[in-house]
Order: C-alpha cells, then structure tokens, then sequence
C-alpha cells in the first residue's frame, strides 16, 4: 500500500514515466478481464485504453487508504466496461463471445459453462481466480460489501460448477 | 466425472461438520485461504468433498490457462502527455504556419510530387468530431498535415506519402482507426528505404508492411519508430467542426487574394515545344514563397513573386507563365490559375544541376522525373546550390 501511494503520488504529479510502468504492468491483465466482459477483444483494448484515460486524466478519485491502485483501475474498467454495454445500441448485432483456443474439450466445457454465468459472477471468478484479487479488492472493485465476498465468490463457483456439470452432461448424452 | 457429481448434494457429516457447511470453506481454500479445522477433518474423511475440491481447483486451473491463452500478445504504445487538456495552442500555432504550403511542407520544401511525396490528406464526411495531426519527420520536417474523422465508422484508407530525405525516402500511411473521446487510435504503416536500396514501387512496399496501433492523446507527441531509420512524431488535436477553410469542398478555381498555388500536372514549353511535363501541387503560398520546376536534363526553373537575384520578370496571366531567358521563350502551364486575378507580374530565375539547395531531399530518379519544389524564398537563395 505504500508503494502504491508513492506510485499515485507521482502519477498525481503528471509523472509519465510512473504511470507508463503502471500500465504497462496492467494493461493485459485488464484487458483480460474486460475482455471477458465485453466478449470481444476490440472493444476490450477501447475499453482499457479509456480506463487508463481516465485514470492519468483523474488520478485524484483513488484514495489510497481505501483500497489499492490495481483494484481502483479494475474498478473504473468495470464501470466502463458497463458503460459500452448500455451505449450499444439494439440494432446492433451482438459480438460472438471469442474463444480461445484450448488444447483439450474438459477446457473447451468449462470455458463453455464459464461463458453462460452473468457478468457480476463472471468478474467477480476471473478476478478472484485469475488475478488473485482480495477480498478487499473485490468489495472496492465490485462496489459489494466486503462481509459478501467470500459467499458471493463460493455461490458463483458453485453455480459455475453446476453448468459445467450439465453442459458435460449433455455433451455425453449427445455421442 | 463432471456429470457424475451431477445433483448430488452431499450431506455426510463427519464429526460436527457437513459437506453443506465445509463448501464455502472449500471454496476459499482453492483460493489459498486458510480453512478451520473441522473442515480440513470433514474434507480429509469425505470423499465427496475431496471431489468438490478437485472440481473447482480444475475449474481454477482451467480459467488461468484460458487467460494465458486470451492474453493480449502485443501491449499498445502509448504516449502519456500532460494531464491537464491541452488548449488549442497547437492549432493556432497551425494555423498561423499555413504561409508555406500546407499540402506539401518540409522545413522549406518537400513536394516532389512525380513520387508523390508530401501530399496531405484533407478527408470530408459527416463525422461529429474531427482529428487534425501532422506528422514530421526526423529531420523536423512536416511531412503531413491531414484532418480525418475522429470516430470514423470505418477507418479511411489514405494513400502512402513519401518523404524524399537527403539519405533516402521515408514512405508512411497514417490512419485514424478509432477515438475514445480523449484519444485517438492510430494505425501507422512506415517504411525507410536508404538511397542505396530498391525504391521501385515504394508505395507498394509501404502498403504492404504490417499496421501497427498506437495511442495518442491529443495535444501531446507519439514518437513512433520506423526500422533503420529512426522515428516519426504525430501530433495532433480533436477539433469540434470542420475547419471552414480546411473544407476539401471549398477548393476554389483561383487562389485567395495574396495567395498563390500550383497544381499539378504542369507543363513546360520552350519556343513552343514541350520541354516536360509532370509536376506537384503547391498550395497557400504566400509573396514570400517561392515554386521550382524541374525540368529533366535542363535544370530548375525557380519562379517567385517578389524580385530576387539574377532573376527576370515574366508575366502571370491565370494559369500560364511566360518568360523568356537567353532569347528563348518559355511558357509553364498549371492546371489551375497560379494567383488571383490581380497578380499579373512573376520573377524567373534558371539554375542547372538537378540539386536546388544544399539539403535537397534526395532520390535516384530525379534525373529523370519532372518535379516540383516549394519553399520560403530567402531559405531557398540562402542554401541555393552552385551552378
């Protein structure tokens, strides 16, 4: 924490150079969680690049005591990821979600079941699985009480696990 | 064995605890948190549970490799300026620098437009918002100056521009392929092809080399690197309208009053026979300005408004100049009038040699091609050549 409050500091102070190494140390693994959100890797690039916008142009909204740098830009890059999805208009197709290319068809279910879980389950799983995000991060992140972190964290895995199981199930059943 | 757990809800109680009860702490143990210890008991006893556990550990292994597989390959560059918006201080500076030509600049000159080098870009549509950014070389030299919708629909497709340097040319595509509202996602193709090297079909070989994304925030500088040569800077700022004096649409027949402009194609006549052809386009230029006409073979032929040394006074009659120098009479054609109606009186000058000034860009096949050359007057007699 008190590196990042260093960190913000400079970049409060207009230090390119601090905040070119912060993003060049995040911009992929926001990407990947915007990514995930928005489903296609396009608009999460767009996405990013506002996020990190919005933080060089307005770095006085973090506050240091409430959480870290990281989960603050998580946060401005969920909100806007939100944001996309309420400016698109209907008449616009929406994009096939990207699949990656996985080596096996147990990744290919589970990405599958994955991808069927709603966006607050999906963040809140990625962030926690992926970027090991804490609880603390993904109350601030999430804009969720932290006392809920945890059982939200277990019921999204749960119910992850649940498509999963059925998606397997019904791959079987079809050969 | 996904489907094998399928509704089975366990509830083997093993002491005090229950398969019920030890999930939430199972969960949080696959995210490396500590469990309490009836629970680590429960899950050593329950073989159910030790399958839960397993699911989500694979679940988890999973959705990391499927990041690691998602993860972008390439990280945007991205050139963070000052954080406060920039005024338009740049535009003005612009907008006050348009007495040289504004389609075709260098630090005096650039247009040698057989190559087509230096031809900006001005793009009309119905785009809100517009993107205005010029492009300088290494040198300093601005190479291009062009106004592109900021939020296009579809990104344009320019044509490649070609700097002709003293060690080579420069070949570049700059395109604007998406804005977010503070900044503006560039595609840039760019070439650097030394004088010693293959420059047939340069613009081929600049639309053929790969695209490459950058992020520029308006009002600060992208520095963007070009193999073997060194780098391009882009500036540029949004602009809320079209520039009423930058519509493409209002390109009029004749100049404005005190401007003056050569389009290209032009021709050269000497005692009546085509001495040679070809050409580029000048525009806004000013009483201090200055156009050459290279003609292959011959030399230059250096026009100017004002009197300048060793240079004899021709007459302007729309787009026809004619002179006479050592008793032959010359007559260069524009494809449009070269200044206003007013403007009857041009001064001539004729300088051999296919070099004009010291640090004229340079390429192969000038010998060979007719060009055009435009420029501040007294920068040009100060860094003229010897004949």
């Amino acid at each position: 924490m008190a590196d990042d409050r260093e960190l913000w500091e400079r970049i409060s102070r207009g230090d390119a150079g601090a905040f070119d190494g912060f993003y060049q140390e995040n911009v992929g693994s926001l990407n990947g969680f915007l990514r995930q959100l928005l489903g296609n890797t396009q608009a999460a690039e767009d996405v990013a690049q506002e996020t990190f916008l919005h933080l060089w142009r307005k770095p006085n909204g973090f506050r240091p005591e409430d959480g870290s740098l990281r989960a603050y830009l998580f946060g401005i890059g969920r909100k806007r990821a939100a944001e996309w999805w309420r400016q698109r208009k209907p008449a616009v197709d929406e994009p096939e979600p990207e699949k990656t290319e996985c080596g096996n068809e147990t990744s290919s279910l589970v990405e599958e079941a994955f991808s069927k879980l709603g966006a607050e389950q999906r963040s809140l799983l990625w962030l926690k699985v992926v970027e090991g995000q804490s609880h603390v991060e993904l109350a601030e992140i999430l804009e969720i009480p932290v006392g809920t972190v945890k059982s939200r964290v277990f019921a999204a895995r749960e119910e992850w696990r649940r498509i999963w199981q059925g998606v397997s199930a019904g791959k079987r059943s079809a050969t | 064995m996904a489907a094998d757990m399928a509704g089975s809800v366990c509830r083997e109680a093993v002491g005090n605890m229950n398969c019920e009860k030890a999930a939430e702490s199972i969960s949080a143990l696959c995210d490396g948190e500590p469990i309490p210890r009836e629970v680590a008991e429960h899950l050593g006893a329950c073989e159910e549970c030790k399958a839960r556990l397993n699911e989500y550990l694979q679940m988890s292994a999973e959705l990391k490799r499927i990041a690691i597989i998602a993860a972008p390959q390439r990280v945007l560059n991205v050139s963070w300026g000052p954080q406060k918006t920039m005024k338009s201080s740049w535009w003005q500076m612009w907008r006050e620098s348009m007495r040289i030509p504004r389609y075709a600049l260098g630090l005096m000159l650039v247009a040698i437009a057989s190559l087509g080098a230096g031809i900006a870009i001005v793009r009309a549509n119905n785009a809100e918002r517009w993107f205005q950014f010029e492009v300088r070389t290494q040198r300093g030299w601005v190479a291009e100056r062009a106004l592109m919708s900021a939020e296009p629909k579809e990104p344009e497709h320019p044509g490649p521009v070609i700097s002709r340097e003293p060690e080579g040319a420069l070949a570049f595509i700059v395109r604007v392929l998406a804005g977010t509202g503070g900044s503006e996602k560039l595609g840039v193709r760019a070439i650097w092809l030394p004088l010693n090297a293959d420059q047939s079909g340069i613009e081929e070989k600049v639309l053929a080399a790969p695209e490459r994304d950058f992020w520029v925030i308006p009002g600060q500088k992208l520095s963007v690197p070009v193999k073997d040569y060194g780098q391009i800077e882009i500036t540029g700022q949004l602009l809320d309208k079209l520039p009423e004096d930058q519509n493409p649409r209002e390109i009029r027949l004749y100049p404005k009053e005190g401007q003056f402009q050569v389009i290209r194609p032009q021709v050269l006549l000497m005692d009546g026979h085509v001495l040679s052809k070809g050409g580029g386009t000048g525009l806004e230029l000013t009483k201090d300005s200055f156009f050459a006409y290279y003609a292959p073979h011959d030399g230059w032929y250096i026009f100017a408004f004002n009197p300048f040394p060793g240079a004899t006074e021709g007459k302007i009659d729309a787009n026809q100049v004619e002179f006479a120098i050592d008793g032959k009479t010359y007559t260069l054609v524009a494809a449009a009038p070269i200044a206003d109606t007013s403007v009857t009186r041009i001064w001539v000058r004729h300088h051999s040699g296919n070099r004009l000034v010291d640090d004229q860009p340079g390429s192969p096949d000038l010998d060979s091609h007719s060009s055009t050359m435009f420029g501040d007057l007294n920068y040009m007699l100060k860094h003229i050549t010897t004949e």
